[in-house]
């Protein structure tokens, strides 16, 4: 469905491997091990393998650190939970031999950023930054040549970049010392529509995201891998008061964005979108899992959005019929916490669908608002916004 | 990438001739129902490609039609080959780049097509980009539910799957305003914006919110500048990609002049420093510049009408110079017509009830049954069309004669016989002595069929055909007799293979006869029997006088029709011996028992 990013120690494996070098680095997963002993003698580089941006300015890397220090680090960092880290011996270099390279794939072709000025303050030296598209060994030499690299470095990385299906790849510093290349830092995207063709060198088990998954998030990841259908939902504030049970990647945006541009846009909890005609019982299980971000959350006050646009080929009534056995298995509980449930869409059995969702939830009590296509996706969510403060 | 002249709207509104490549029922449904609507008098779809059926049953209107399905586009009829023009591709994601290679090789007059399946690996997108421009054929997709010009053609989900929902978004009435979109549930939203201002559709187009959209925004555009019903776009897009830029620069160049409003989606992901990854595969910002406001503002500095919510595009439709005009008629409402239907039970192409008189295969049965032959009711009905030849009639006539009895000691008389003596009626008997034709007993015509076929499709030296059999230690059905031998043959396969004389091919008989030279030299009794020759000649007449091609013959085995013939003549044979021992009046049979031996076994090995 997308680029997922793949941790930096799969990556540097994979890289290590094209270009004729073993890693030495290791990752600790702090949910399932104690890390390996260290080398008392030596000086390691410890960071966060999780995806995030701007690691060095958050203190999620820390360099020249003894074993007792790593030690330390990742459990500070474990406390603050996170659970992926990658250890590393530590390598000393000139703070000016920092360049940047990445190859991202595009629509023209395999395209080169590289720049002499890497490091943290690659954004400040925009201007310093080459782009060149890849597509003969002219180009790939011109790049070697400006970074130092040396000659016949970079073709079997752009062969691996295509072999393994790699969107993305950012080396930010890379170092070239005496002929040496020292790969600091790596990111790399994957298409993990193309997950099983890679040839088994990734898989959905290296994706990282920036934090560690709500077990909700968790259960609909699980749930998108064994479907025909899609579903995506991240928590985007625990305790907050506007709920989303969308469908379809543009209508869902489109109330989000509805949900933001009237002020609300903090209140906003979850983010999430069915689509492709999914199974009653996908989105019984789907709408579980948003009814269960929602009844932990601490606001005061909360309504649920459900629906979205038109549909064109996605059964109304069917995937209706799922979310309406969630809302009846929690009925009591959403009563209690006093939440209204908006509805708004169209599409094929939407007469059935909207018919019973509008008796569920008067018989439930949780009736805010049910309506067909006659009613804008906007003024839908103008309804439910209706009775709650802005942040 | 493809040029703006391939994506040409007015190529759309021919006569489009649709392969589909899987099933989706209802989607390949609301394109027959589009065309119906729109007064078409046969169906867009001329065939799906998939596996199982050989054909799906679908409504043209409130009749049922049978499409035909075949296992890749080239085992497609020539005349469909040249005929189809559009494709819409359902497969999966992973399946897409194989079985677009495969539309595009064998099909010679494609113009376009789109493509359904979400996640199609980027690499695999581009490729399918590459093979656009070298086909000159242009692609819509990946992840798109398709394209609607109205009143012409329906490719994909697109607009809805119900009649209803056809008439209500307006499917069916042409009109000024071109709709695209990144989006395929925005697709919609906007085809119904579109409606509620009083306008019509001059076409829409989901582009699908893929990484790598096969047809771009900017080629899109171009095909609407160039489209004269086209006055006005409407647009739907997404943070993410660069496209929208693209398109800020053509209504600057003005290579675009066209009144264009649009809303950029994903604003909201002003509101994270880490977005999440929102719906589709493209919408994700990677810099400042691919922000939803970014490309608002690009836009809006370009001339374009932008909306600050969604809503807003009504506000802006309705803005639009030259107003929608005249309401246009409303349209007949016939959608509700076509709700209520039911599939058939059963499907049947041979024979019916017209008016009270019985037809077989469209010709009054009375009419028939004066100035037709028996053979040639039974070979025409028994092949689902009328037989064309004399020789084939001649031929049928001849084994219905020479199949009708083969003495009272053969294994399906014998149990009619028994089945007699015990007192049961005519029917009973005349099914005992039936169900005993099978595989060692009367029915191995058919399987003589299926080996005559694969020898000579596969073009195997008869020799070759002959050692193949023998090394998986199987029987060639067809050779073989218990009686006769190569130097006392059977009169009545000489009698058979002279059916066969006239014809200038002859490649079943003659490859028969090729491996009975080889296998009789092994052993004296195995020649070609009845059965071979039978299915030798039967292969023959219908290849060479009836046009039958191999892919229908192989057919034919499949439905096992070489052992019709059989079944039917010695029906007669095994009446005649129920008759003939309730004439004879013989009493309930008991074998003697010294006519059955005691079998030793050995029961401690078991």
């Amino acid at each position: 469905m997308a680029r997922k990013k793949i941790s930096e120690f799969r990556a540097k494996t994979l890289l290590s491997a094209a270009v004729g070098q073993t890693y030495r680095g290791f990752e600790v997963d702090a949910a399932q091990e104690r890390p390996a002993a260290l080398d008392r003698q030596r000086s390691y580089a410890v960071k966060v393998d999780q995806g995030v941006k701007g690691r060095q300015k958050q203190g999620l890397v820390a360099l020249g650190r003894t074993p007792d220090q790593v030690y330390g680090d990742i459990s500070r960092w474990h406390d603050q939970g996170f659970r992926y880290f990658l250890v590393e011996p530590f390598i000393a270099y000139p703070p000016d031999a920092e360049c940047y390279l990445s190859i991202e794939r595009t629509r023209e072709g395999s395209l080169l950023r590289y720049s002499q000025r890497g490091g943290v303050e690659v954004e400040r030296h925009r201007s310093a930054v080459q782009r060149r598209l890849a597509a003969g060994a002219a180009d790939l030499a011109a790049a070697e040549s400006t970074l130092g690299l040396p000659s016949g470095w970079l073709e079997p990385v752009l062969k691996t970049f295509d072999r393994c299906y790699i969107s993305m790849l950012e080396i930010n510093p890379l170092v070239v010392a005496d002929g040496q290349v020292e790969v600091l830092d790596l990111a790399v995207e994957v298409d993990d529509a193309a997950g099983l063709m890679a040839g088994g060198v990734w898989s959905p088990a290296d994706f990282r995201y920036p934090r560690t998954d709500a077990p909700e998030e968790f259960e609909v990841r699980q749930l998108a891998a064994g479907s025909r259908a899609s579903f995506s939902l991240e928590v985007l504030n625990r305790d907050g008061a506007v709920f989303l049970l969308l469908s379809g990647g543009g209508g869902s945006l489109v109330v989000a964005d509805e949900v933001y541009s009237r002020g609300f846009g903090r209140k906003l909890a979850n983010y999430g979108e069915y689509s492709g005609n999914p199974t009653e019982p996908e989105t019984y299980r789907y709408a579980k899992q948003v009814l269960s971000l929602l009844l932990r959350s601490a606001a005061p006050q909360k309504v649920l959005i459900i629906g979205g646009g038109v549909a064109n080929f996605t059964d109304v009534s069917v995937t209706f019929r799922g979310i309406i056995q969630a809302l009846e298995d929690e009925a009591g509980r959403l009563r209690q916490q006093r939440v209204k449930v908006f509805v708004r869409r169209g599409g094929p059995g939407a007469a059935t669908g909207l018919r019973q969702m509008r008796d569920a939830l008067a018989r439930q009590d949780l009736l805010g608002l049910v309506a067909g296509p006659e009613l804008s996706l906007g003024e839908v969510v103008s309804e439910a916004l209706g009775g709650l403060k802005r942040a | 990438m493809p040029s703006a002249q391939l994506f040409d709207i007015a190529r759309l509104r021919g006569e489009p001739k649709i392969v589909v490549v899987g099933s989706y029922g209802s989607i390949i449904q609301s394109m027959l129902d589009f065309d119906h609507l729109a007064g078409r008098r046969s169906p867009s779809v001329v065939a799906i490609i998939g596996t199982g059926r050989k054909s799906e049953r679908y409504f043209f209107g409130r009749t049922e039609i049978m499409i035909p399905v075949v296992p890749s586009p080239a085992a497609l009829p020539p005349g469909a080959l040249r005929q189809v023009n559009f494709f819409l591709n359902l497969s999966s994601g992973r399946r897409v780049l194989d079985s677009t290679r495969q539309l595009l090789a064998a099909l010679p007059n494609l113009v376009g097509g789109v493509v359904f399946a979400e996640g199609v690996p980027e690499r695999q997108a581009l490729q399918l980009q590459r093979l656009t421009a070298r086909k000159g054929v242009w692609m819509v997709g990946a992840a798109s539910v398709g394209l609607v010009v109205p009143g012409s053609i329906k490719l994909g989900a697109i607009g809805g799957t119900q009649p209803r929902q056809l008439e209500e978004a307006r499917l069916l009435e042409a009109g000024s305003v071109a709709v695209i979109s990144s989006s395929g549930g925005m697709v919609n939203e906007l085809i119904r914006l579109v409606a509620g201002s009083g306008r019509r559709l001059s076409w829409a187009l989901a582009l699908g919110g893929e990484r790598f959209p096969l047809t771009a925004p900017r080629e899109a555009f171009l095909a609407a500048q160039a489209d004269p019903p086209t006055k006005a776009i409407a647009y739907f897009g997404e943070l993410g990609g660069r496209d929208e830029y693209e398109l800020a620069e053509l209504l600057q160049q003005g290579a675009v002049t066209k009144p264009v409003v649009c809303y950029i989606a994903g604003t909201v992901a002003e509101l994270f420093t880490t977005p999440p990854q929102f719906g589709h595969a493209k919408a994700m910002a990677a810099r400042e510049d691919e922000s939803a406001r970014a490309k608002r503002a690009a836009l809006a500095a370009a001339g374009a009408q932008v909306a600050e919510t969604f809503n807003d595009i009504a506000v802006l439709l309705q803005r639009l110079p030259d107003g929608p005009g005249p309401a246009p008629p409303p349209g007949d409402n016939r959608a509700h017509l076509l709700e209520s239907r039911r599939p058939a039970l059963f499907a049947s192409s041979i024979s019916r009830d017209a008016g009270g008189a019985v037809q077989l295969l469209g010709q009054d049965l009375l009419g028939l049954a004066e100035q037709r032959s028996f053979a040639w009711i039974v070979a025409s009905l028994l092949l689902g069309k009328p037989v064309r030849s004399a020789e084939l009639e001649r031929f049928v006539e001849f084994v219905l004669r020479l199949l009708v009895d083969h003495g009272p000691y053969v294994s399906g008389a014998v149990n009619t016989m028994v089945t007699a003596r015990a007192g049961r009626d005519l029917v009973s008997s005349l099914a005992a002595g039936l169900l005993t034709i099978g595989p060692r007993f009367g029915g191995a015509i058919n399987a003589a069929a299926a080996a005559w076929l694969e020898g000579v499709v596969a073009a195997k030296s008869p020799a070759h055909f002959v050692e193949e059999q023998a090394a998986r230690r199987l029987y060639i059905a067809g050779i073989g007799h218990r009686k006769y031998r190569v130097d006392a043959p059977d009169p009545r396969v000489e009698r058979l293979l002279r059916f066969a004389d006239g014809l200038p091919q002859q490649r079943f008989t003659g490859f028969a006869i090729a491996v009975e030279q080889i296998t009789a030299q092994k052993k004296g009794n195995l020649i070609l029997n009845v059965d071979g020759a039978i299915a030798a000649v039967l292969l023959d007449l219908l290849s060479e006088r009836e046009s039958y091609s191999d892919e229908q013959l192989r057919s034919l085995v499949e439905q096992e029709f070489f052992n019709a013939l059989f079944v039917l003549s010695r029906a007669v044979g095994l009446t005649a011996h129920y008759l003939d021992q309730r004439r004879l009046d013989e009493g309930l049979f008991r074998l003697p028992e010294d006519q059955v031996t005691r079998a030793d076994v050995d029961l401690s090995e078991q």
